[in-house]
């Protein structure tokens, strides 16, 4: 066995001195550490605002050019806005005749057309109106399936057709046939002179006079209506044309009509704005720009 | 009381610490972050740089694009607009007002004209005709309620005329209504064709508007006139009758 004889105070003053050295050289560390950590933080800082600044006129550039072009096409606005409402003007004026022309042919023959207009809905739809003249029940039925046949027909409303429709009547005291008989009227005798005497009866009620139903016989050239037993028919035609839809070359059911005063006004509250100076007055020459908006009269002679 | 090494190691082992804080917390961790935002900056600003060309590009067109509406619009000027000339059925902004309310007069009845001449193209009969009504014939305010300038910015005329009736064959009327697009000197807008009755007479009803761009690259300023009702009783210095004002007037 080995007894140790060095004091315990001569070891605890070796650990003091390592741990000494330990902790200096930790404290040397974090420092570096640190000084490391603000060089390398401040290096990239000064590389990325750096690149910014690089960056910058590009993108200023742009930027104005973007507004320079925006600045080029307001001051342009006025001469637009008239040019599309000259166009849309001109444009507009044979829209309702090549929709007619475009229409009629669907227009059934047995249906003697009194009078066509069109109202406009939006500019994707319309609504088709027609009045005239048709005879039977049948051609009632018929005229909405063939005006269904226009491009773009939706719907269809339609009124005014008097039903003439014979009738088969009750069998009575007095008619024990019960013959075919035009809705309205009353059964005749079945007893050949009883029918004579109410045949004679019926005529000399019922015969009063010339009726002048719907024009015909009468001198005037205002135009002719129904006849007898034809009746007055207004047919209106929703035609449509949804998005996607394709409609044959030449349909347009857009009547929107072009506004001037609506649109000159509109124009003139964009340029009070500020937004834009004023163009496209008619001006005199072919190269002489517009007189310039806004400008005072009473500062004298306007003038460019 | 002594220090013992474990006490020496976690006091170097705090100011390590507390060292490794101050460089994180005051350099490290402030600074990428700011770093971080100018580089998505700058990603922001490449992007937008990247842009120029297709700016530059675009204000090419812009300028294309308003080019051609000029040129597309002085032949409509050509066209569709009235000459800047009483003498030609015109009118002349320039003139001084007092000549100017003369002048409308006449402007009015050629436009009269040139609408009725209108109403007939196609051979139709003309059943109902609109009038042109006449311009204002004060002085101090026939360019601005006659022709609208400045409010418009430019001088113009709108008439909404309202209804025409005319008759005639299908053809007839569909010559009629379409030569609206080609009527010189004014741009004119029909509307709302209704055509009644059987041919051969049919009878064509529909909204007519009208407008009137006006040529001028001179507007004449106010008269040096005084309102009526503002004129004074009796007369006054400048001689009886009152109303001239004396002053700058003229151009």
């Amino acid at each position: 066995m080995k007894l140790n004889l060095v004091p315990a105070t001569v070891k605890k003053g070796a650990a003091m001195k390592t741990m000494v050295a330990l902790s200096v050289l930790m404290v040397l560390l974090a420092t570096l550490a640190t000084a490391f950590m603000a060089y390398t933080s401040s290096q990239t800082l000064a590389k990325a605002k750096q690149e910014v600044e690089d960056a910058r006129p590009a993108a200023v550039e742009a930027v104005a050019t973007a507004k320079y072009a925006q600045v080029i096409l307001d001051n342009a606005k006025g001469v637009t806005t008239n040019l599309m409402l000259a166009n849309d003007m001109n444009a507009h004026n044979t829209k309702y005749t090549r929709f007619y022309s475009k229409v009629m042919p669907y227009v059934p023959s047995f249906y003697r057309l009194t009078s066509m207009s069109v109202e406009p809905i939006d500019d994707k739809s319309c609504r088709l109106n027609l009045s005239g003249v048709i005879q039977t029940a049948q051609q009632y039925a018929d005229l909405s399936l063939a005006l269904l046949r226009i491009p773009g027909a939706r719907l269809i409303s339609r009124s005014g057709f008097a039903s003439v429709n014979d009738n088969v009547p009750a069998l009575t005291a007095e008619d024990q046939v019960g013959k075919i008989i035009p809705a309205g009227e009353t059964p005749l005798p079945t007893d050949p002179v009883e029918r004579m005497e109410a045949v004679v009866a019926r005529a000399t009620e019922q015969t009063t006079g010339f009726e002048n139903i719907g024009n015909f016989g009468s001198p005037t050239e205002s135009a002719r209506g129904a006849m007898n037993r034809w009746s007055q028919v207004a047919v209106s035609v929703l035609l449509e044309n949804p998005a996607g839809a394709q409609l044959p070359e030449g349909w347009n059911f857009d009547f929107l009509t072009p506004n001037p005063t609506d649109t000159l006004n509109a124009a003139a509250q964009f340029n009070a704005a500020g937004a834009a100076p004023t163009g496209g007055a008619a001006t005199g020459g072919a190269v002489v720009p517009p007189p310039p908006g806004g400008a005072s009269p009473r500062e004298g002679r306007v003038s460019e | 009381m002594k220090l013992t090494p474990l006490t020496i190691l976690i006091l170097g082992f705090c100011i390590s610490a507390v060292i490794l804080a101050v460089g994180y917390c005051n350099y490290w961790a402030p600074k990428t972050a700011e770093a971080a935002n100018y580089n998505g900056l700058r990603d922001k600003l490449q992007a937008e740089g990247n842009k120029l060309p297709r700016q530059k590009k675009n204000v090419q067109d812009a300028t294309q694009i308003t080019q051609a509406a000029a040129q597309e619009w002085q032949s409509i000027v050509v066209r569709k607009t009235p000459p800047n000339n009483v003498s030609e059925g015109g009118i002349n902004l320039a003139v001084n007002r007092w000549y100017l309310v003369n002048d409308a007069v006449r402007f009015r009845n050629r436009i009269q004209m040139d609408v009725n001449r209108q109403l007939k193209v196609g051979g139709v009969k003309v059943l109902s005709a609109p009038t042109v009504p006449a311009f204002p014939d004060n002085p101090l305010t026939i360019v601005e309620e006659g022709f609208g300038y400045p409010r418009l910015g430019f001088p113009a005329r709108v008439y909404d005329f309202g209804t025409v009736t005319v008759e005639g064959t299908m053809a007839q009327i569909r010559t009629n209504v379409e030569s609206w697009s080609n009527m010189p000197k004014y741009l004119a807008v029909v509307d709302a064709l209704r055509i009644d009755g059987t041919p051969p007479r049919l009878t064509a009803t529909y909204n007519l508007s009208m407008l009137i761009y006006i040529r001028s690259k001179d507007v004449f300023p106010p008269v040096p006139e005084i309102p009526d009702g503002d004129a004074p009783a009796g007369p006054g210095p400048g001689g009886p009758g009152g109303g001239l004002a004396v002053g700058a007037a003229g151009r």
